[in-house]
């Protein structure tokens, strides 16, 4: 299964880090630990190469702070992210979307060692999960991954493969951001 | 290490489909009398458009808006302007050029009239005259002499008819008058009259004596000749007997030593009766035809005189017996005493329908008197009976000849 293609989609924005990391881009730091974040390009290629957390091993503890670097138009709406991720570590990664703020926003997240693809929601701060699996990654692999975000429906998209379709209205609209 | 590349947002909102308009056709041309006209709209499903005119005489008539193929409806007014004129209509963005001719120029008119001419007689008529044009061309309708009139049609537009009245003509001569119709004239030839006379007066009275008088003729020309012929040989016309137009005429009356007696005239066709008094002896007979007033002719009459009535006939008072100086009496009786009973012999009412009678148009005394004037009843002779025949004038006929003394 392939995600489908809407009509005439619109490219509400696009970056391939050829010109390296424009000033488009904002970096949100939120672990608490190893700070702050290291978001550089590299061959064009964007890396993070901090391990900045927030210290919850644990992986049940959903919030699992980070960094983020921020990107768009809080109105934008009804739309998808795609982006190829790789991981040569262990670490979660994932793409944020539906950013209103730091306390509310949709996130997927992947992470090898505590094996889980999940789907959270932060909504005033409050942490929801609303889809997970219990795989984990490949390490030094690239993931094509597409979320498609219309009011009301989350769809998660790996490699082609839809992972997750969720039911949720607490966001409508938002920037996006990439999660690490 | 987390590695991101070929980071892309889309939009999942539908895109409205990409729209492209045609219309068609992109010109179009009226007369200047205008009309209804449509241009084809050729869009895509769902792509919608509108339609909007650029110009007030241009009207969108239907399909001001819509969506996929359509059609728009509109119209063109009239035109009155000479000069052609061009409007645009928007429809779908696209523009409709619409180009209207302006309205001709008025057409070179012609004028024809039926009839021309007309004849009339000399009472006077009426009559018509077509004319025939083209639609939008004026014309008028204007008489050059005062006896030709426009009753209707003074003025119209296209073909039309005049009506004219021409007024009796009094002249003996024809006599023409024109109106110009459409600039055209129209000729109208009226009869002429004959000749008319008036003649004044148509009678008169004479004394016993031999008279002169005159009789005025008026005619409605100057050129209109008459001549006076008498009836009887006691009338003649010493200056002549014929005049060439209007005048006056003589004519005299012989002396008259027997009974009155009434003689005829015709001047200028016209009838004249002349009663001339007579005489018995010295006195004078008097007659005044029935309907004449008795007052003058007893105002000239003399004490010994006799004034004779009609028998039968009926006068009008009122009659005021004068006091004359002399002797005698002044008798009125009957002209023809052979009607009556014999002097001395009462008349009874079977006599009454044979005697003259002088009445009151109101209730004034038929006869009054001035002191000292007398009042004759009977017809040989009389009584003085001054001062108080007014009393009489109670009855409204009173019988004066023949009164018993």
């Amino acid at each position: 299964m392939t995600p489908p293609t809407a009509l005439a989609q619109t490219v509400l924005f696009s970056d391939d880090f050829a010109a390296g990391l424009s000033s488009a881009w904002s970096v949100i730091d939120e672990g608490t630990h190893y700070r702050p974040s290291n978001w550089w390009v590299t061959g064009g290629v964007l890396e993070q190469s901090s391990n900045i957390h927030d210290n919850t091993n644990d992986r049940n503890v959903l919030p699992k702070l980070g960094t983020y670097l921020l990107v768009g138009d809080p109105n934008w709406t009804d739309y998808s992210v795609s982006v190829r991720m790789l991981a040569t570590d262990d670490d979660a990664l994932g793409v944020m979307f539906g950013y209103k703020d730091a306390k509310n926003y949709y996130r997927f997240s992947m992470d090898q060692s505590r094996a889980y693809r999940r789907v959270v929601k932060f909504v005033n701060g409050t942490v929801t999960l609303l889809a997970e699996d219990a795989v984990a990654y490949e390490q030094n692999r690239w993931y094509a991954l597409e979320v498609r975000f219309s009011p009301g429906v989350i769809e998660i998209w790996l490699d082609g493969v839809r992972l997750f379709r969720i039911a949720d209205d607490s966001h409508a609209r938002g920037r996006i951001a990439l999660y690490s | 290490m987390a590695r991101f590349d070929d980071v892309v947002v889309r939009s999942l909102a539908a895109e409205p489909p990409s729209c492209s308009y045609a219309i068609s056709p992109t010109q179009a041309n009226f007369q200047a009398a205008g009309g209804a006209g449509s241009v084809s709209v050729n869009a895509g499903s769902g792509c919608t458009w509108t339609a909007t005119s650029s110009a007030s005489w241009i009207t969108i008539s239907s399909g001001a808006s819509g969506s996929g193929n359509g059609t728009v409806g509109y119209s063109v007014q009239a035109n009155t302007t000479t000069a052609s004129r061009q409007g645009t209509l928007t429809v779908a963005g696209l523009t409709l050029t619409v180009s209207q001719a302006g309205a001709p120029p008025p057409p070179s008119c012609t004028y024809a009239i039926t009839p021309t001419q007309a004849s009339i007689p000399a009472q006077g008529g009426s009559g018509t005259v077509s004319v025939t044009t083209g639609a939008g061309c004026n014309w008028t309708a204007a008489s050059n002499v005062s006896w030709l009139s426009i009753t209707s049609g003074a003025s119209g537009s296209g073909s039309g008819v005049v009506t004219y009245s021409a007024a009796p003509n009094p002249s003996i001569s024809q006599r023409q008058g024109t109106l110009t119709v459409a600039g055209i004239a129209f000729t109208v030839t009226q009869a002429a009259s004959g000749c008319t006379y008036s003649v004044t007066p148509t009678e008169a009275m004479y004394g016993p004596g031999a008279a002169t008088g005159s009789v005025r003729v008026y005619t409605n020309d100057w050129r209109c000749g008459w001549n006076a012929q008498s009836q009887v040989s006691w009338i003649s016309f010493p200056n002549g007997s014929s005049l060439p137009g209007p005048g006056t005429i003589q004519h005299a009356v012989a002396a008259n030593s027997g009974p009155p007696r009434m003689g005829r005239m015709i001047v200028a066709g016209t009838t004249l009766t002349v009663w001339q008094a007579g005489k018995s002896g010295s006195a004078t007979l008097w007659y005044i035809p029935p309907g004449r007033r008795i007052q003058p002719m007893l105002d000239q009459a003399q004490l010994g005189d006799t004034i004779l009535l009609e028998p039968g006939a009926t006068y009008q008072g009122f009659v005021t017996l004068r006091k004359k100086d002399g002797s005698g009496v002044l008798t009125i009786t009957t002209a023809d005493p052979s009607l009556l009973p014999p002097p001395g012999v009462r008349i009874t009412p079977p006599y009454f329908a044979k005697l003259p009678k002088v009445i009151s148009p109101d209730n004034r005394p038929v006869i009054t008197t001035e002191a000292g004037a007398s009042l004759p009843f009977g017809g040989a002779g009389g009584r003085r009976c001054g001062g108080t025949l007014h009393e009489l004038a109670d009855s409204t006929r009173l019988r004066l000849a023949n009164l018993p003394e």
